[in-house]
């Protein structure tokens, strides 16, 4: 049924957004055939439970049904990435007051630790958009290779093995590459005006 | 700031970004998966292939010109020819005076028909080779045969030109009924519509396709 599955030819993005327009149900099947898989995995990267992984993926569901209209996204795989991950990090932090969870999100987190300051040494004033767009300026700068490293790595939250197994180069050539992107993003950050 | 709201920026990235992103990771499936992108570039060429011969079914009788089926045949001034429709006896022809004469027995009540073959010069051009060449209408002149103005596909078929004399009366078309017929078929309104006629009438009908020849000067073979 799998394979069946996989040879179904899949809607374009444009035709599923016009559904959302039309508030065609058939929108939410045609997505849960296109992106099920994607949202799945970038799910439970974050929170690393099945179960949780489908609430998430139902809430997606939900929060682009209500997105569409007034929203048409253009690449609507990067629409619902967004919404997922939010929706996964929420369900992740509500999980972890109650235990500590292992996940490669926390892993990649963690690596992004070690030049982030003391709660205390806050600069109050910037806002997490603001943040945003200040990053998001750093990898657009980035080259291809590198900004795929980043989004996998921090955004996605992929292993270092999947990402080194997409991209047909060694584990230790990612390690590499994540440095440089570290070592960049903070110098980026630095001179917008933040204090690490 | 704290490592939950470096995460939530991160959530926050550009759309633009997550665009890249994703084209990126679909031109590395592809990469990764060359049976994938082999199957599809055999299949598209299967199409391609599938539609070039449906174009040329489809299209290839419009550029050969057609019989209604099977090759031609010639046949001379006192050839006999026997088909399922029956015996054509091409008896004479005269072409300065534009008439020819058949003797037809009919065999079945099928249709037929005689039809002649002529064009009209629409320009007269040199090609980029330097060589004289004319652009033409085609036309097909018949005795009154409906299927065969369906058939006659970029000709103009016109059947009002020919003056059917059968058995020595004058007729609006060949007969149907099975019999023996002397056909005399005046053509001379031709040579004042065409620039030019092709030296042959055919007898069409569903069966077989015959066509006499006659030469421009009228003379027996």
């Amino acid at each position: 049924m799998e394979l069946q599955r996989k040879q179904t030819a899949t809607m374009s993005d444009e035709k599923i957004v016009d559904l959302y327009w039309q508030r065609d149900e058939q929108a939410i099947k045609e997505t849960d055939i296109k992106y099920k898989r994607f949202l799945l995995l970038l799910a439970n990267n974050i929170v690393h439970d099945m179960c949780d992984s489908e609430e998430c993926l139902n809430d997606t569901y939900i929060g682009a049904w209500n997105s569409i209209p007034p929203a048409r996204p253009v690449l609507l795989q990067s629409f619902l990435a967004t919404i997922i991950r939010r929706t996964a990090i929420n369900r992740f932090n509500a999980n972890k007051r109650q235990k500590r969870i292992v996940s490669e999100y926390t892993v990649s987190l963690s690596e992004l630790e070690d030049f982030i300051a003391d709660e205390g040494d806050m600069n109050a004033e910037m806002e997490t958009k603001e943040l945003a767009k200040v990053i998001s300026n750093y990898v657009r700068s980035l080259p291809d290779r590198q900004m795929y490293i980043f989004v996998s790595r921090y955004y996605i939250a992929d292993s270092i093995a999947t990402i080194s197994n997409e991209l047909g180069c060694s584990v230790s050539t990612v390690k590499r590459e994540i440095t440089s992107i570290k070592n960049g993003l903070k110098k980026h950050l630095e001179s917008e005006g933040y204090v690490l | 700031m704290t490592i939950e709201k470096l995460s939530d920026a991160i959530t926050e990235l550009d759309s633009d970004i997550l665009d890249r992103y994703f084209i990126m990771k679909q031109s590395l499936d592809e990469k990764k998966n060359p049976r994938k992108r082999t199957l599809v570039k055999w299949a598209s060429l299967a199409a391609c292939l599938c539609l070039i011969i449906t174009a040329g079914i489809i299209i290839l009788p419009y550029i050969v010109e057609p019989p209604l089926e099977g090759p031609y045949t010639y046949y001379y001034v006192g050839d006999i020819v026997e088909s399922s429709l029956g015996t054509v006896t091409f008896e004479n022809n005269n072409t300065s005076e534009g008439k020819c004469t058949f003797i037809l027995e009919k065999k079945t009540n099928d249709p037929i028909c005689f039809a002649f073959r002529g064009y009209t010069i629409l320009r007269e051009y040199i090609d980029k080779d330097g060589v004289a060449l004319q652009e033409v209408q085609q036309y097909h002149i018949i005795t009154p045969y409906g299927n065969y103005k369906e058939a006659a596909n970029n000709h103009i078929v016109v059947d009002d030109k020919l003056i059917i004399t059968v058995n020595g009366e004058n007729v609006d078309t060949i007969p149907m009924d099975c019999g023996t017929y002397e056909i005399t078929i005046d053509y001379s309104q031709l040579y004042d519509m065409l620039d030019g006629i092709r030296p042959a009438v055919e007898v069409i009908g569903f069966k077989k396709f015959v066509s006499f020849v006659f030469g421009d000067d009228g003379i027996e073979r």
